[in-house]
C-alpha cells in the first residue's frame, strides 16, 4: 500500500504547475471480515480497497476529489491524470476560498505496526471452538475483522507521512430467548486467545443471572453503574459531535455549554484526544501533526476543543490537529479510584448498566441525551445483582449524570478499538472507566 | 462509465471460475458524486468522487464467500475469486445455511428517467443557486449562528452477471438538497431545516423543484425565530398529527426495520438488534389499525430507492407488506425467504461494491387514505402537530421509541393553534400503529427518504425511500425537550 501511495503522489507532483499545490490523502485496507450467527458463519469474505483524496489548490481556489485506485499502474495513472484534469476544470469555476488554510510542511514520518498471532480462518475456528466449550445454552452472534489498514498524507510542499497497522477486532453476543444477551468486545494489535477465553469465561459466569426472570422497573431516577462499555458508547457519540470547534460554534455540539464555560461536568472527568502508536496516525486528515495527547476537558471544564485548519481560519484560533469532519477519533477518559471488586457495594441499590444503545439527543443544545439499556443490565439490591431488567429508556442531561450526580469513576479504563466499519475500517477507539452516578433519569 | 468494460469483465470472470464452483456472481458498481455546500456564506471546497469496484460471490463446497476488489484486471479478478473461494471453504466448515439459492438469471437494463442530468459544467450555476439560498437563510441577522445550503448528487451504474446466465445493467441517479438555519437569542437555540435529511429523490437537477426548495427556504429562518419565542411542547397525552417528513422516520424505525427477515432470523443481534416480530406473526399479526397499508414499491421512478433488480439480481415488484393492518410479508431477499419460510421482496442490497448484500429496506410506503389534511385537523379535539424529524431513538427490538421534531403546533377543537418548540413523543411500536385513526389522502402525500440508514456487520449505510400522507394517532405521550 505504501509503495502505491508514494508512487501516486510522485506521479501527480511531477505534473503540477508552478502555482499549484496538491495534497494527497490515502486510505487503504486488506480486510478479512466474518459475521456469525448461532455460532456458524453467516457471511465471510475479503475486502481490498485503495483510494486517494486529492486536494488541488491554485491561487486561493481549492477543489477535492476522491478516487478509487486498483493497483494496476497503467490504469491508476489514467485515473489520476483524469482526476487532475477534472480538478483543474473545477478550479476555473469556483471562487477563491476565504477560509482556505493549508498545513505547514511537516517533514516525514513512517509508522508501521503489524499484528501477531492467528489470522482469519484459524482465529475464527479457534474462537468458535472455545466459545462452544466455555459458554453453553446461548446463541453466539458476532463479527470479526482484521488485516492491514493504511493511511498516508503527502503534500507537494514537502510533507510525506505514512501509517499502517493491523488491528484485530472481535465482538460478540451470547443471546438467550427473548433477545436477552451479554456482549463482549475485544481488539488489539495481537491476537490474544487467553484474553478472549477470559472474556468467554466471564460471560459464562454471568449467564445464570441473565436467565432469571427480568424485572420491570418504573420510570424515575436511579443510582447507576455505567459499565465501561456503556460509558464508551457515550463518548463515542460525543466524539462525533461534541468536541470540535466548528460544532461548538455552530450550536451543534451537546457540550457547547461546557466549552463556553456556562456549565461543568464532574471535576472527576478529564478527557484527552489521543494519537497513540499503532492505533491511529499522528497526522490529521488535513496533514497536521497534532500532539500525541490533547487535553479536551480538564476536571469537568472545557479546556480545548479540536481545531481543524479550516476552523482555525474561520474562528481565528490555532489549529491543533482537529479533523475537518469534527470527529475526534481516539478519546481517553482518565480513570478514577473505584476497584472492580468494590463496584457492587458502592452501587448499593440501583441499576448496573452494561451497555447502552441508540443514543440520540432530545435537546442537543442543552446536552440532553436519550438512549436505552441493552445487553446484560441488572437490578442490584444492597450490592447483590438480583435479575436482568426489562429495557429501559433514559433521558437526562450530561451535566447531571456526568456532572453533579457523578460519584466515582472505575479504576480501569481499557482501550477498545472502534468497531465502526461504514465504507472502511475506522481507526481510533476509546478508553473509558465505569461511572457511578447517584441518579440517571429513566422514562420507562 | 461502464460501457466498454461490460463484455470484458463478464468474459474474464467466467473464464477464471474453476469447475468446482457451484455458482457465482459478480456485481460491478461505479459511482460519480458531487457534493457542494455553502456554509455561513462561504463556498466549501467542492468534492467529487469517482469510485468503482466489484463484489464477487462464490458458492462452493456447501459454503459461500465473497471478495471485493477494485482491481478488475485478469490477475485482480483471479485473486478475488481465490479469496472468495477460501472464505466459502471457511463458511462450509461452519455453515449457518444448508443450501444456497440458485443465482438469478434475470436480464435487462434500467435507467432512472432524468430530466436534467448534471455534469461539471453545471457546478457554477448550482453554486450560485446555493449562495442565493444561503443569503435567504442568513438574512443579515446576527442572531443566525449557523446557515448552510448544499446538494449531494450521485450517478451510480451497476452491471451484474451470474453463472446462471443472469446479466443486467442499471443506472440510478439521485440527489439530496439540504438546508439548515440555526438561530440563537437570549440563551435559546433553535434550528429549522429542509425536511431534516429526508429530501431525497432520484433524478438530476430537477430535484430542487421536486422539493419546492425555492419556496421553502425563504420560510425557514422566520419559522426558527417563531419557534424561539414559542413555549416548549407540553408534557401530556394527546392526539398526534404527524407530517410526511416525520412519518418517514416512524415508518422506517417501527415498521421497516422490525420486518427485516435477517433481523428476525437473528443475524443482527450483535449490532442492529432483533425484532419484536416473529416468523409466526406473518399472515396473522394485526400490526396496526385497518387504516394501515404498507407497500414495498419500486415503481415510482423518482422515489429514492427505486430499482429494477436488487443487488442479488432479483426483479423488484410492488407488493403489500401490511394490508388493512394485517402483516403479510417480510423485508427479505431470496436467501432469507428460504431460511425463514416467509414471503419477502427483492431487497438484498449493499451500500457499495465493497459490501456484501443483506436484507435492507427500499421504498417502504404508507398508502394514502381518504381524509384531507384539513379534515384531520378538524376532527382533532386536543392534539399536537409535529413536523420535520430531528432526533430518533428506538430499542434493539424495535419497540420502544422516542422521536423529536423541529416544529410543533397545538391543535385545539379542530383548529391549528400556537407553535410549540422542541416537540418529542414516545411510544411502543406494538401499540402505536393500532392507534392510527386517520390517514391523509393522496393530496397530502409527501415522498421522501433517508440517505443514511445504517445496519450490518461490516456496517453499511444505504438510501431508502418512504412516501406517506399526514397521519393522525390517538392519545400519544408527548413532551418537550427541556
Amino acid at each position: 500500500m505504501q509503495a502505491g501511495f508514494e508512487a501516486c503522489s510522485a506521479l501527480l507532483f511531477d505534473q503540477l504547475k508552478a502555482s499549484e499545490r496538491l495534497l494527497v490523502r490515502f486510505e487503504g485496507e486488506d480486510s478479512e471480515m466474518v459475521r456469525f450467527n448461532r455460532a456458524k458463519v453467516r457471511q465471510a469474505g475479503h475486502v481490498t480497497q485503495r483510494c486517494v483524496l486529492l486536494t488541488l489548490v491554485d491561487e486561493g481556489r481549492v477543489v477535492k476529489e476522491r478516487i478509487t485506485l486498483c493497483e494496476s499502474p497503467d490504469e491508476d495513472r489514467r485515473r489520476l491524470e483524469a482526476s487532475l484534469s477534472r480538478l483543474r476544470t473545477m478550479l476555473t469555476i469556483v471562487e477563491p476560498d476565504p477560509l482556505l488554510c493549508l498545513p505547514e510542511p511537516s517533514g516525514q514520518s513512517h509508522e508501521v505496526s503489524s499484528s501477531e498471532g492467528l489470522k482469519g480462518p484459524e482465529a475464527i475456528a479457534q474462537f468458535l471452538q472455545d466459545a462452544e466449550r466455555e459458554v453453553r445454552g446461548a446463541d453466539l452472534v458476532g463479527f470479526f475483522h482484521n488485516g492491514p489498514v493504511g493511511r498516508g498524507f503527502a503534500d507537494s510542499a514537502g510533507s510525506m507521512h505514512w501509517f499502517s497497522t493491523e488491528i484485530v477486532r472481535l465482538e460478540w453476543s451470547h443471546v438467550l430467548e427473548g433477545a436477552r444477551a451479554l456482549k463482549r468486545e475485544w481488539g488489539g494489535l495481537r491476537w490474544d486467545q487467553e484474553r478472549i477465553r477470559k472474556a468467554l469465561h466471564s460471560a459464562a459466569q454471568e449467564l445464570p443471572l441473565l436467565k432469571r426472570q427480568p424485572i420491570a422497573r418504573p420510570p424515575g431516577d436511579y443510582r447507576v453503574w455505567l459499565a465501561p462499555a456503556a460509558h464508551r458508547t457515550v463518548w463515542l457519540l460525543l466524539s462525533w459531535l461534541g468536541l470540535s470547534t466548528q460544532n461548538i460554534k455552530s450550536g451543534a455540539s451537546p457540550l457547547q455549554r461546557v466549552f463556553r464555560g456556562e456549565e461543568e461536568l464532574s471535576p472527576l472527568l478529564t478527557v484527552d484526544g489521543i494519537r497513540q502508536r499503532g492505533r491511529s496516525p499522528r497526522f490529521s486528515d488535513e496533514g497536521v501533526l497534532g500532539p500525541r495527547s490533547l487535553r479536551l476537558i480538564d476536571r469537568g471544564r472545557g479546556k480545548s476543543s479540536a481545531v481543524s485548519l479550516r476552523a482555525a481560519r474561520e474562528f481565528d484560533l490555532a489549529p491543533n490537529g482537529g479533523e475537518e469532519t469534527g470527529k475526534v477519533d481516539d478519546v481517553a477518559i482518565h480513570p478514577g479510584d473505584l476497584p472492580d471488586r468494590e463496584v457492587l457495594n458502592a452501587l448499593g441499590t440501583g441499576i448496573w448498566v452494561s451497555n447502552i444503545w441508540y443514543l440520540s439527543f432530545s435537546d442537543v443544545s442543552q446536552g440532553k441525551v436519550t438512549g436505552l439499556t441493552r445487553y446484560g443490565c441488572w437490578w442490584v439490591e444492597n450490592g447483590v445483582p438480583i435479575a436482568p431488567i426489562e429495557t429501559l429508556r433514559f433521558d437526562d442531561h450530561l451535566r447531571n449524570f456526568l456532572g453533579c450526580k457523578l460519584e466515582r469513576l472505575g479504576e480501569r479504563a481499557d482501550w477498545v478499538p472502534t468497531g465502526t466499519t461504514y465504507d472502511k475500517r475506522f481507526l481510533g477507539g476509546c478508553a473509558a472507566p465505569g461511572v457511578l452516578t447517584s441518579a440517571l433519569r429513566f422514562t420507562g | 462509465m461502464l460501457g466498454y468494460l461490460y463484455c470484458m469483465l463478464k468474459s474474464r470472470f467466467l473464464e477464471i471460475l474453476p469447475p468446482s464452483v457451484e455458482g457465482a456472481s459478480l456485481r460491478h458498481t461505479c459511482t460519480r458524486q458531487l457534493n457542494l455546500t455553502v456554509q455561513r456564506g462561504v463556498t466549501q471546497p467542492a468534492t467529487l468522487v469517482e469510485d468503482g469496484g466489484a463484489l464477487i460471490t462464490v458458492v462452493e463446497g456447501g459454503g459461500c464467500g465473497y471478495a471485493a476488489t477494485s482491481d478488475l484486471s485478469r490477475s485482480g479478478l483471479r485473486e478475488a475469486v481465490e479469496k472468495a473461494r477460501k472464505w466459502a471453504k471457511v463458511s462450509g466448515r461452519f455453515p449457518l445455511v444448508s443450501r444456497y439459492p440458485r443465482f438469478s438469471s434475470e436480464t435487462g437494463e434500467y435507467r432512472t428517467p432524468t430530466k436534467r442530468p448534471w455534469d461539471l459544467s453545471a457546478v457554477g450555476g448550482i453554486v450560485e443557486r446555493l449562495h442565493g439560498y444561503s443569503g435567504q437563510l442568513f438574512g443579515g441577522d446576527s442572531r443566525v449562528i449557523q446557515w448552510r445550503a448544499g446538494v449531494w448528487l450521485v450517478s451510480e451504474e451497476t452491471e451484474w452477471f451470474s453463472t446462471e446466465g443472469g446479466h443486467w445493467f442499471q443506472q440510478l441517479n439521485y440527489g439530496v438538497p439540504k438546508a439548515l438555519v440555526t438561530v440563537s437569542d437570549q440563551g435559546k437555540i433553535q434550528s429549522r431545516s429542509l425536511h431534516g435529511t429526508a429530501a431525497t429523490a432520484q433524478g438530476g437537477l430537477e430535484i430542487f423543484d421536486l422539493f419546492d426548495v425555492d419556496t421553502t427556504i425563504p420560510t425557514l429562518r422566520e419559522e426558527a425565530f417563531q419557534l424561539l419565542s414559542a413555549p416548549v411542547c407540553p408534557d401530556d397525552v394527546r392526539d398526534l398529527l404527524l407530517s410526511p417528513d416525520q412519518m418517514i422516520l416512524q415508518i422506517h424505525e417501527s415498521i421497516g426495520h422490525p420486518l427485516e427477515l435477517d433481523r428476525i432470523l437473528g443475524d443482527e443481534r450483535n449490532f442492529a438488534g432483533d425484532s419484536f416480530v416473529t416468523l409466526e406473526d406473518f399472515g396473522r399479526l394485526q400490526y396496526g389499525s385497518e387504516l394501515l397499508n404498507i407497500t414495498f414499491d419500486p415503481t415510482v421512478s423518482s422515489d429514492m430507492a427505486t430499482y429494477r433488480w436488487d443487488d442479488d439480481g432479483r426483479r423488484a415488484e410492488k407488493v403489500h407488506l401490511i394490508q388493512d393492518g394485517r402483516l403479510l410479508r417480510g423485508i427479505g431477499g431470496v436467501l432469507s425467504q428460504q431460511r425463514s419460510g416467509v414471503e419477502g421482496i427483492a431487497s438484498e442490497r449493499s451500500s457499495n461494491w465493497n459490501r456484501a448484500p443483506i436484507d435492507r429496506m427500499a421504498n417502504i410506503n404508507l398508502e394514502p387514505g381518504q381524509e384531507s389534511f384539513d379534515a384531520l385537523v378538524a376532527r382533532t379535539e386536543r392534539g399536537v402537530l409535529m413536523k420535520t424529524n430531528c432526533a430518533w431513538s428506538i430499542d434493539a427490538s424495535r419497540n420502544k421509541f422516542q422521536f423529536g421534531c423541529e416544529v410543533g403546533q397545538l391543535i385545539e377543537d379542530g383548529q391549528l393553534g400556537a407553535l410549540v418548540r422542541k416537540p418529542n413523543y414516545r411510544g411502543v411500536s406494538q401499540h402505536f400503529w393500532r392507534s392510527l385513526k386517520g390517514v391523509g389522502d393522496r393530496a397530502s402525500m409527501g415522498r421522501f427518504g433517508a440517505p443514511n440508514c445504517g445496519k450490518g456487520e461490516p456496517n453499511q449505510v444505504i438510501r431508502v425511500g418512504h412516501a406517506s400522507p399526514w397521519c393522525l394517532f390517538d392519545q400519544v405521550q408527548v413532551f418537550g425537550g427541556q
